[in-house]
């Protein structure tokens, strides 16, 4: 084999477990890869090599004594440093954390290493998750694979240009705001936004309690359903967590892959907020990713929906108070050691008043009724960019705590946060690269738990576009 | 800060009701706090008008796992 770090997260397991490739030798693959990287990137908050080297042998050796440990037999994987490990330091991206030990594991971990995935580090974040462009004033920014001058979104900004790089197979997110989607988005690859309570978020850092979901970035479809597949589902330790019966999401991939698979299949463009204001050259890419839908079966319509610019406001009013009320103490006895713009940030929650804060929870029923009733009868699945505009450049993002902040990373958001508020499952699909060589994509929205028709239809747009499987220039 | 929250007295209120937390601010912090607030106050007037009383957010969680398990589209 050459470049063992080209293989898809599905290939590289099954050579593993068919003993084709050793664990070791591929983790050996993408830790040299790291240190290769690493400085131009900034993708990696610690490495932790000894022992998911360790861990590879014991991998290679279950192969030899005819042992599976699972679809994720033997593959490096690594996470945005906000998912406790106990007796390992999670730093939360932040100088207020740098030092916490948790004493408890999270959920979405303990899945991960039962089904034989392999750490290879923790991942570059936005302060505590707050931020959409991949800005660390304590850990460094994080660079945009495909061109260190770009941003690569965030929060979850570490995970995202790891993948892009191929640095790691597959990494966890989160996404409160858009940050799983944002960075799959700006880096290239595809990324989850589950469906808020179907990931368990026991032992992740908190947000905000009422937005916090928990996702995961891949290459590709089929990998991100693989990986999607195994850290769904119900959890006891978390009180929010969903008992809806999952469905089969790597058999909705493997369904697209016919001709004509979208049969039926009605795909809707909105028709205000989302595409209002949008660069001519995204408009194109996402124009011709409808044409490639289209050829394979689906129906576009045009489809009304509400004031989701008020929706992308309104969740202001859970997320800043609900974070504001977890940071409380530190903004009063170390406000110092937070960034300019995170401190800013949180300071908005201290403002809502309390009866906007919980008529904001109530109203949320109401909204995703309407959102259900008017929108999603009209079409199976929604069609919005997930950017509706080429990558910016951190420069054009470095905004601080300034005045100018709310706009800057508002128009980033402004196009996720909304299904943040309504709690529905959202995907980021790679469609191709605006003119500056900075990848674009189309963001699929669905009905509550209908992650596996945002799979399939992903995974058909990849069968009919020959998907974008191109590297960066690294 | 129900009203208008750009007004001068509802800002003086807003660094009130912050330094009663506990947490110190600046004039600056203050302005933008207030601006966020007008943003929310002005999106929320007509999405949550009258809000029975039956509108909780349990209805909200009921609705999302409701509409799966009715079956919508799967």
């Amino acid at each position: 084999m050459n470049d063992v770090t080209t293989l898809t997260l599905r290939e590289a397991a099954a050579a593993i477990s068919q003993g084709r490739l050793r664990s070791e030798a591929l983790v050996e693959a993408c830790l040299d890869r790291i240190e290769r990287l690493q400085p131009a990137l900034n993708c990696f908050i610690r490495v932790t090599a000894a022992d998911a080297l360790a861990k590879a042998r014991m991998a290679d050796q279950a192969v030899k004594a005819g042992h599976s440990l699972g679809p994720l037999h033997g593959v490096p994987l690594a996470h945005k440093d906000m998912f406790y490990r106990a007796g390992e330091v999670c730093s939360c991206g932040s100088k207020i954390r740098a030092d916490f030990v948790p004493d408890h594991t999270a959920t979405v971990l303990s899945k991960l290493d039962a089904a034989g995935g392999i750490e290879l580090g923790r991942l570059n974040m936005a302060e505590f998750a707050m931020g959409p462009t991949g800005h660390n004033d304590h850990f460094g920014r994080c660079r945009n694979p495909w061109n260190v001058e770009h941003i690569t979104g965030g929060s979850s900004s570490g995970s995202g240009a790891a993948v892009a790089a191929g640095l790691a197979f597959g990494a966890l997110g989160s996404d409160t705001g858009g940050s799983v989607r944002l960075p799959a988005a700006a880096c290239g690859v595809v990324g989850i936004k589950p469906t808020l309570g179907c990931v368990s978020r026991y032992g992740t850092m908190p947000l905000s309690q009422s937005l916090d979901c928990i996702g995961v970035l891949a290459r590709n479809v089929g990998d991100c359903a693989r990986l999607f597949s195994v850290i769904a589902g119900a959890d006891a330790r978390d009180g929010m967590s969903s008992r809806v019966p999952l469905l089969d999401y790597v058999r909705s991939v493997d369904d697209a892959a016919a001709a004509g698979s979208l049969a039926g299949v009605r795909i809707g463009v909105p028709d205000r907020y989302y595409y209002d204001g949008i660069d001519p050259e995204v408009a194109e890419l996402l124009a011709a990713s409808r044409v490639v839908l289209e050829k394979q079966g689906a129906k576009i319509v045009d489809v009304p929906i509400g004031d989701h610019g008020a929706l992308n406001d309104l969740s202001n009013a859970i997320l800043w108070p609900e974070a504001a009320g977890l940071h409380l103490q530190w903004l009063r006895e170390r406000p110092q050691d937070y960034a300019p713009q995170t401190r800013a940030r949180l300071l908005v929650g201290l403002g809502v008043p309390a009866t906007l804060y919980v008529e904001a929870v109530r109203g949320r029923a109401r909204l995703l009724e309407e959102f259900l009733r008017e929108t999603l009868s009209a079409c199976d699945v929604l069609h919005v960019p997930v950017l509706k505009r080429s990558v910016p450049t951190a420069a054009e993002t470095d905004v601080g705590g300034s005045a100018a902040m709310s706009q800057v990373l508002g128009q980033i958001v402004a196009n996720t946060r909304p299904f943040n508020l309504l709690g529905v499952p959202g995907l980021s699909v790679p469609i191709g690269f605006t003119r500056n060589r900075l990848p674009q994509a189309m963001q699929l929205v669905a009905r509550p738990f209908r992650e596996d028709l945002l799979f399939r239809v992903g995974a058909a747009y990849e069968a009919g576009s020959g998907g974008h499987a191109e590297r960066p220039p690294l | 800060m129900s009203g208008p929250a750009g007004g001068v007295a509802s800002r003086a209120a807003l660094e009130r009701v912050i330094a009663d937390i506990g947490v110190n601010v600046n004039a600056d912090d203050v302005d933008a706090v207030a601006r966020s607030l007008e943003r929310i106050q002005t999106a929320a007037a007509p999405l949550l008008q009258s809000l029975s009383f039956d509108e909780t957010s349990e209805r909200y969680y009921r609705l999302l796992e409701a509409d799966a398990l009715d079956g919508a589209g799967r």
